[in-house]
């Protein structure tokens, strides 16, 4: 049965890889906004710290919560990617997310040519509906922190 | 399977031809007793052969190597 194909369009490694060693997951003290998300279909959970500087950069991302390799591998490359951002940069590639996983526009994001070809990894999830949450859950804590109060 | 989440072991063994269920099994109170966020469950009937056996451990072995290793 081993040559029977298996989903790589859904695993593929770079998912792997941020599924086995996800970066930035880590708590972080003083964050300046953080919020939870949870998917209520398999009760994996993701809370997300972001350091918002007084110039609206975003310092440093890091997250907490165990969940499913798809979700783990999201979480990890949202980390990387938004990184030295500002908000209004992560609400787009939130959209751009939001279109890969669910098949919707595209939109095109001068200067970030990168990060959007480094997301593509994820559009695998458009062919397992059931599994698109996975790769949108930590960008809608990531979301709902930056419209949160902002804490310390 | 420590390392695995239960439905990236579900899909993977979906994509090789054994269904088996993953999640909560609505039986959430099992899944705090046992502290685990859900499970992956293989069940077997009569009717299932020691080829389709075989077939569930052959792609367990592609899941540690997926997840795992």
């Amino acid at each position: 049965m081993s040559d029977v194909p298996g989903p790589r369009g859904l695993y593929q490694e770079a998912i792997l890889d941020h599924g086995r060693h996800p970066r930035n997951r880590r708590a972080m003290a003083g964050a300046s906004h953080l919020a939870r998300s949870e998917n209520p279909s398999c009760g994996d959970e993701v809370a997300v710290f972001l350091d918002i500087d007084d110039r609206g950069v975003i310092r440093d991302i890091a997250f907490d919560g165990r969940s499913c390799a798809i979700a783990t591998a999201s979480t990890s490359l949202m980390t990387e990617v938004l990184a030295g951002k500002t908000p209004a940069q992560a609400r787009s590639l939130f959209d751009r997310v939001h279109a890969l996983a669910e098949g919707g526009a595209e939109a095109e994001l001068a200067g970030m040519e990168i990060e959007l070809e480094r997301l593509t990894m994820l559009a695998g999830v458009r062919d397992y509906p059931v599994r698109m949450k996975c790769a949108t859950l930590a960008w809608e804590a990531m979301l709902a922190a930056l419209e949160g109060p902002r804490g310390a | 399977m420590d390392g695995a989440h239960p439905h990236d072991i579900a899909q993977v063994l979906d994509s090789r031809g054994v269904a088996v269920r993953a999640g909560h099994h609505c039986a959430q109170p099992v899944m705090e007793r046992f502290g685990v966020p859900a499970t992956t469950r293989a069940s077997f009937g009569l009717y299932n052969t020691r080829a389709e056996v075989d077939a569930l451990a052959e792609a367990l072995e592609d899941v540690e190597a997926m997840f795992i290793r």
